[in-house]
């Protein structure tokens, strides 16, 4: 219940931003709501959930509706409340996005089907992005606690607080895991309102759309609590506004366009970069423009505080907590360490292990025979090589006009976004669909009538390919859905997270919540237990003396490590004291001890 | 030739390439073979992992708990405790997958033994074994053998004296017979949907 009502009043303060920023096409005004609804959910989150017990879902949907009615006096007293109407040539694109969705409806129903029926299984949700959150929904308080997991403890969590909002308000992940899906229909709506923008014809707007959401890696992650998708709908919208400011020059579209870079720098740490690549709009803008709407300290202050704002948290927390606002990433400049931290950052890394544009070529051409979400290769599905890029050579070759505009302030930023952001995994930049598909629908639009129809008849082939290689969700064998309706929690045993088998069998075996101590750990989610009971611990190895003593003061039940934990300060003192560490299991992949605090302990 | 139709040409021959490449072909099959054991898979209940696959039925014959004890490498496995911790009424099925013998426990044994087993597992290291018992009987179904054992056993079949709830057809593949355990009630992965909608409903 409490999930449905914050849910529509965000939505609802969304639709009254975007009608108090005066924003006139129903596209901008989607656009615009649901970036403003985002953005809302990670403040409100920050605003009460950092109180104790704020992170609650009365608390935190009173302060949905509290913001909803000001935004509703505000809308009224200005006289905004009213919807603009419609252009013409809405009419049909909405038609399209409409025509979209029912021919791709099974597939979002075979997504959601899985979302309800198997829990969690992909690596980097296990391993971090649902960690927090679980523990916030558990405690009722946005806080930061002791971890051994570099990424619980340091990556900002803007994305992550979406699907924390889903946990607090349903006490289950499993909305969480479906969090892919509502970025589908961003990513779809961005292609269309670009396409709108081009001036490009609805009908042919309708393939650009339909080809996009039947990317397969767009398919793949709709089901998954990862942010790449997400990332790459938001980084498509906020382009979008900003080639909007580009040919424009409006604040309206400024704001929503760093509201939603606010977003991603909190998001991710290649979210600066992004911001790095948006800022060639507005400076094409400021540079081109004949008379200016908007001074150099306007555009500054519009483009950065909203910025700041939304995205900033995460860096100065880490700042304030670690000594490094990138924790746990190094940073360095010109070979000089400005932050020292575990992990080099992915962005930059033109050369390792090899050039990033040589891993994208590979990912173009190549496909994995087991495509799984974290393949090195695939991903984009062939309209991408064989219809948008090709398509977008000959736009910038054919279009005198307009072809700079394009190039500095849409496909530049693209350019930037993909240097920056390595193809290791197609996931990174899977926005490459989403800009370049618009001109696939020039392309087609600009031929005569029968290339054109055997060009959407290949595209149907390229949709069909896409639909059957990455409808299976390969992480899960077919005979395991039955074990996973029978017994919801095994279902982790068909994924990376075969642990979670066994901190049931400790839980059922104890009978209540545990306290485990974790040192290194990579899949932490699962040893919180199907209902997020139970405790991690991080004891820090100072000395040896020191940590045996607060081990033992811990009142921890068990000590659990992973495969590769030799390596670690502790492993040598857990060897040096059977009387406290009595190892109870392993299965070459963990290590766990049974904890005898003794007289001294708990 | 207009500039259109050598696009669209160029376009039919390159997918023609793209699809004839076998990376796609590759990447096509195994989805059509996920696709179709999805649709013809009977339902496995058990984990198969390595060891004592253990699935837990209830009086009905709807499966109670599916888990696996690594009795290959541990001798502490969990797996007596969990056997003595689980109430007289239940079904209990035993399926060894690649080898269950090199840790096997006095402990297991009697584990084994409290279902209607035997000690008949002590020593066959990496062979197939299964059994078919309930807490505190006295002689359950067992069969063991060095290469692959499949039962398949109607509803109805009395074991000591108690009507078997539903069908269960099992397999053991033991190391040399190639390591697996398989258990079925009859059920296919693509049957009623009740079971799903229930599982749905529970966790949203």
């Amino acid at each position: 219940m409490y999930l449905g009502l914050s849910l529509a009043l965000l939505w609802g303060s969304g639709v009254l931003g975007a009608r108090l920023l005066q924003l006139r096409s129903i596209w901008d005004r989607m656009l615009a709501a649901a970036a403003l609804s985002l953005a809302e959910v990670v403040l409100l989150s920050l605003a009460i959930g950092l109180w104790s017990g704020g992170y609650r879902p009365l608390p935190l949907t009173v302060g949905t509706a509290a913001v909803f009615v000001v935004l509703l006096a505000a809308s009224i007293r200005t006289g905004r409340i009213v919807t603009p109407p419609l252009e013409p040539e809405d009419r049909p694109y909405l038609k399209a996005m409409l025509l979209v969705i029912l021919l791709t409806l099974p597939i979002w129903l075979w997504i959601l089907f899985n979302g309800l029926v198997l829990p969690p299984v992909y690596w980097d949700e296990l391993y971090y992005h649902l960690v927090a959150p679980a523990i916030w929904a558990r405690e009722g308080q946005v806080h930061f606690f002791a971890t051994s997991n570099p990424f619980v403890a340091g990556y900002p969590a803007n994305l992550d607080m979406l699907w924390g909002w889903t946990m607090v308000m349903t006490g289950t992940d499993v909305w969480a895991d479906l969090g892919g899906l509502p970025f589908v229909f961003m990513g779809l709506v961005a292609v269309l309102a670009f396409c709108r923008r081009l001036g490009l014809q609805a009908r042919y707007a309708f393939w650009g759309g339909l080809l996009f959401v039947t990317t397969p890696v767009v398919i793949w992650h709709a089901k998954a609590s990862y942010i790449d998708l997400p990332m790459a709908a938001l980084f498509g919208v906020a382009a979008y506004f900003l080639y909007s400011f580009a040919t424009e020059g409006s604040r309206r579209s400024l704001l929503p366009g760093a509201v939603t870079m606010g977003l991603m720098v909190g998001a991710k740490y290649s979210g600066p970069y992004l911001v790095v690549a948006g800022l060639l709009p507005i400076l094409y803008y400021m540079w081109t423009a004949l008379i200016r709407r908007v001074s150099w300290v306007q555009a500054a202050l519009w483009y950065g505080l909203p910025i700041l704002l939304i995205g900033g948290f995460w860096y100065g927390k880490n700042l304030l907590q670690f000594g490094n606002p990138l924790h746990p990433m190094r940073l360095s400049v010109a070979g000089v360490t400005i932050f020292d931290g575990r992990y080099a950052p992915d962005a930059f890394t033109f050369t390792k292990p090899e050039n990033s544009w040589v891993t994208l070529g590979k990912a173009l051409l190549d496909t994995d025979p087991y495509p799984l979400m974290d393949s090195f290769y695939s991903g984009f599905g062939p309209q991408l090589l064989l219809l948008a890029i090709p398509a977008t050579v000959l736009f910038l070759m054919k279009e005198k006009r307009r072809r700079w505009v394009i190039a500095i302030a849409w496909l530049l930023p693209l350019f930037l976004s993909v240097a920056v952001l390595p193809a290791r995994y197609p996931r990174y930049v899977v926005h490459l669909n989403l800009f370049l598909l618009p001109f696939a629908v020039w392309l087609m639009e600009d031929m005569a009538k029968w290339p054109r129809r055997i060009v959407q008849v290949i595209c149907i082939s390229f949709v069909g390919y896409c639909v059957v290689i990455a409808s299976p969700i390969y992480s899960v064998k077919p005979n395991a859905y039955p074990v996973s309706v029978n017994t919801i929690w095994a279902a982790h045993r068909v994924g990376p997270g075969s642990q979670a088998a066994k901190i049931q069998q400790l839980n059922d075996e104890a009978g209540r919540p545990l306290r485990l101590i974790t040192g290194s750990l990579r899949l932490t989610y699962p040893l919180l237990g199907e209902r997020w009971q139970n405790d991690l611990l991080y004891v820090e190895p100072t000395d040896e003396e020191t940590w045996l003593a607060n081990v033992k003061r811990s009142g921890a039940d068990y000590a659990w490590y992973e495969a590769g934990w030799d390596v670690l300060v502790e492993a040598p003192w857990v060897k040096r004291h059977p009387e406290v560490f009595e190892p109870v299991f392993t299965d070459g992949t963990i290590q766990i001890y049974r904890i005898h605090a003794g007289e001294g302990g708990s | 030739m207009s500039r259109d139709r050598w696009v669209a040409l160029l376009l039919c021959l390159a997918a023609l390439a793209f699809f004839a490449a076998p990376p796609r072909r590759n990447a096509v099959t195994t989805a059509l073979t996920w696709w179709r054991d999805f649709g013809r898979t009977p339902s496995n209940l058990l984990p198969m992992q390595r060891g004592l696959n253990v699935a837990v039925l209830d009086a009905d014959g709807r499966l109670h708990k599916a888990q696996a004890f690594d009795t290959y490498w541990q001798a502490d496995s969990g797996f007596a405790e969990f056997i003595s911790a689980l109430p007289s009424d239940v079904w209990v099925v035993v399926v060894v997958q690649d080898d269950a013998a090199t840790s096997l426990s006095a402990a297991d044994l009697e584990g084994l033994q409290r279902l209607g087993g035997t000690t008949a597992l002590s020593g066959r290291i990496g062979w197939s074994y299964i059994l078919v018992g309930r807490p505190g009987i006295e002689a359950g179904l067992e069969w063991i053998s060095q290469k692959a054992v499949e039962a398949d056993q109607p509803a109805g079949t009395l074991v000591s004296g108690h009507p078997l709830p539903v069908r269960l057809r099992i397999r053991s593949a033991g190391y040399s017979a190639g390591a697996s355990a398989w258990l079925s009630t009859g059920a296919t992965a693509g049957g009623s949907l009740l079971p799903w909608v229930r599982v749905a409903l529970r966790r949203s």
